[in-house]
């Protein structure tokens, strides 16, 4: 199971400057998240680009099923 | 039969060409079987809008000859016109937005 602290420093890293709040919305399995990132990346990009940027950040936990599901709310950060 | 990933993908284009709105998903409308595509569908039914789906539990190859294509890496997926809209989460934010009638061009 991931550390929900993990998949939050995984998105921060890929998004420096971000915010990023991860909630469990399973009953506290700890695999199916919520995330809600708050980034200056997002300006200017579509909701799709917005949710692939998130995704690309934790690929390898998707992929490998650690997350089995990940809801994903983005807003732009203005800087 | 033997079905290859490229005839898989042939049939993916096929359908998201064929019709203006297709739903990936998991189960069928009439009975979803994960709770984000019963979501979409929900959405869909909502908006009034008719629209093709697909299984992906069909086949575990749908989903990873789609999810290649698409560069989505969950299910469900809508597509529009043939291009991709976004999963559960993008199809309930243009829902609540009230977004979505004009994108499934039923507004």
């Amino acid at each position: 199971m991931p550390e929900l602290e993990h998949v939050k420093e995984l998105i921060e890293s890929a998004l420096p400057g971000s915010e990023v709040e991860i909630s469990d919305f399973a009953g506290g399995g700890g695999d199916h998240l919520t995330a809600r990132v708050t980034a200056p990346q997002f300006a200017g990009l579509s909701l799709i680009e917005q949710h692939r940027l998130v995704y690309a950040a934790v690929e390898r936990d998707l992929g490998s099923g650690a997350i089995h599901a990940l809801s994903i709310k983005t807003s732009v950060k203005e800087s | 039969m033997i079905v290859t990933d490229e005839q898989i993908l042939a049939e993916i284009q096929k359908i998201i060409g064929e019709h203006k709105v297709a739903l990936f998903m998991k189960g069928l409308p009439e009975a979803p079987r994960c709770g984000f595509s019963a979501r979409v569908v929900g959405r869909l039914d909502e908006a009034g809008v008719e629209y093709a789906a697909v299984d992906v539990l069909v086949d575990a190859r749908i989903r990873q000859v789609l999810s290649a294509y698409s560069s989505w890496p969950t299910i469900p997926q809508l597509f529009v016109d043939g291009n991709l809209v976004g999963g559960c989460d993008i199809v309930e934010e243009l829902a609540e937005s009230g977004e979505l009638p004009a994108i499934l061009g039923v507004a």
